[in-house]
């Protein structure tokens, strides 16, 4: 039966045996996705931080005025 | 062992697992160290105490039962054949005891047998024993703050010494029938320990009930905070420290692959399929990372959550960890991590089942979701270097999902659960729960210290 990877049978010559993970020649590709789920997480981390910190500074703004004020 | 090399290889296998056995009580230290900061401080000793003393039940009982079930059961029985012999592993068998490999005493043990176990049967024994002490840790915080001791330790041991052990005859071993039948593949137990405990978890928590407070009257859940976070945050990084010995110990280090072709060494799995301890590193880390960062994601930086996400990842790409690519691992972890989650969540609010610590999806889920993936990743795929085995399919890897985490997971979980319930010995009384369930302790400790102090000032 043909497979993902390159290796039909584990009784073949073992010295023969090269790569043994699925999809080879597809390394690019696979790294690709990789680096954007990577850059995805990086991106997504800036953005919700400013949001964060902008949304935590306005509370802290305003629980030290409404402090000032009483 | 009258050669040298002979006797090198042995020695090297023998040492190589006794290595792993001691990564592996790592795993055990970190689960007290998490579950005893994930309780509130009023349960924190009874916590502690539940999930240690699961360590001597199995290990009795999987010396009584659980090493010969591993053996005899992997023909289903009645499915490839009957129940198997091994000798080596009953509690009687000289085979058990400080064996030097001579002539056997035994009519029931072979010459044969006495060469090849004398060095191995223990060591085999131990690492098998510390996937079973990791099977019963699973369920334990799940149910923490109001399950009882009891009814938890036989609970661990159906599913360390019986179920689990029947679940690796029949899917982790080289002969076992869902790998000669249905070509099933699960390397770094996805399916065998984790999807199993996961779902045996999820049984348990059916007839166990929410904690006390855990859901209003509307139905949404309340946070209840861990009481210590920093406990839980070295407890994860203690249980994947001590990963690295589970992902060893699945492996054979030095095994003859080369048939018919001559002499060939290398590592294998299980299943005696060919792998490197150096891939393995590699999927592991990656896996591990994809873990963290879909956990941060997901969760929002809780702390909780990525370093669960962190376990969950790995977890999800070992069925296939002595195959895939690095960035394969990445992949799927990233989706193990971020299927279990969502599905955490909805469980709790659709079934309100109050899973203290996600164990069910971190090891139900993304187990189940890991050994699904594999299917398809190693889609035809030999399963075995045996002629005849079916090879890896989806369809054989979903089967095999279903009976874990159904099959042997779920079902026998929930009915020894339900018996437990109708008998009034699963859950503790409800004013126990309430009041703390080291409620007891704490009042002595008050007592105690009240009575020191007295002494001290009448000095």
């Amino acid at each position: 039966m043909k497979s993902t990877g390159l290796i039909e049978s584990w009784k073949d010559t073992p010295g023969d045996w090269g790569p043994l993970y699925p999809f080879v020649g597809h390394e690019m590709e696979m790294l690709l996705a990789c680096a954007a789920v990577c850059l995805a997480f990086v991106i997504w981390k800036f953005r919700d931080e400013q949001r964060r910190y902008r949304s935590e500074v306005d509370g802290l703004r305003s629980a030290r005025q409404a402090k000032e004020e009483n | 062992m009258d050669t040298e090399l002979g006797a090198l290889t042995v020695v090297f296998t023998e040492f190589y697992y006794w290595v792993t056995v001691v990564f592996m009580f790592l795993i055990h230290v970190g689960f007290c160290l998490y579950e005893v900061g994930v309780s509130r401080e009023k349960n924190k000793i009874n916590t502690l105490m539940k999930n240690a003393m699961l360590i001597p039940v199995i290990t009795v009982a999987f010396f009584f039962f659980g090493w010969w079930l591993y053996f005899s059961m992997q023909n289903g029985p009645g499915i490839t054949g009957g129940l198997k012999s091994a000798p080596w592993s009953t509690p009687t068998s000289e085979l058990m005891g400080t064996h030097f490999g001579g002539m056997p005493t035994q009519s029931t043990v072979s010459a044969s047998d006495a060469a090849t176990w004398a060095r191995l049967n223990g060591v085999f024994w131990a690492a098998f024993l510390l996937f079973s002490w990791t099977a019963g840790s699973i369920l334990s915080g799940a149910v923490i703050e109001r399950i009882r001791s009891g009814a938890f330790w036989l609970l661990a041991v159906l599913v360390g010494s019986v179920t689990w052990v029947i679940g690796g005859a029949w899917g982790w071993s080289d002969s076992g029938w869902l790998v000669q039948k249905l070509g099933y593949h699960d390397a770094y137990a996805s399916g065998v320990i984790h999807a199993l405990a996961g779902g045996s978890a999820l049984a348990i928590l059916f007839h166990l009930g929410p904690r006390v407070g855990r859901f209003r009257a509307d139905g949404t859940p309340r946070v209840m905070p861990a009481h210590n976070t920093w406990m839980i945050a070295i407890g994860m990084f203690m249980i994947f420290s001590g990963f690295w010995g589970f992902y060893a110990a699945c492996n054979v280090p030095l095994f003859n692959v080369g048939g018919e072709h001559g002499t060939f060494f290398s590592a294998t799995t299980i299943y005696f399929t060919p792998t490197t301890l150096s891939a393995i590193t590699v999927n592991f880390l990656m896996s591990l990372a994809a873990g963290f960062i879909v956990g941060y994601w997901v969760s929002h930086g809780d702390a909780f959550w990525t370093f669960q996400g962190g376990l969950g990842g790995v977890i999800t790409a070992s069925a296939g960890n002595d195959l895939y690519h690095p960035c394969q691992s990445f992949m799927i972890a990233a989706v193990g991590v971020w299927c279990a989650y969502r599905l955490h969540f909805w469980v709790e609010r659709k079934f309100k089942i109050d899973d203290a610590v996600g164990a069910v999806a971190i090891h139900g889920y993304c187990g189940t979701i890991g050994v699904v993936l594999a299917g398809f990743l190693l889609w035809g795929y030999p399963s075995s270097p045996v002629e005849g085995y079916a090879p890896i399919t989806p369809w054989g890897q979903a089967v095999g999902a279903v009976i874990m985490f159904f099959g042997l997971g779920f079902v026998p979980c929930f009915i020894v659960a339900w018996v437990l319930k109708r008998a009034g010995i699963l859950r503790i009384p409800h004013e126990v729960e309430v009041a703390g369930l080291d409620h007891v302790i704490l009042r002595q400790e008050t007592v105690d210290m009240a009575e020191l102090k007295n002494a001290e000032l009448s000095v």
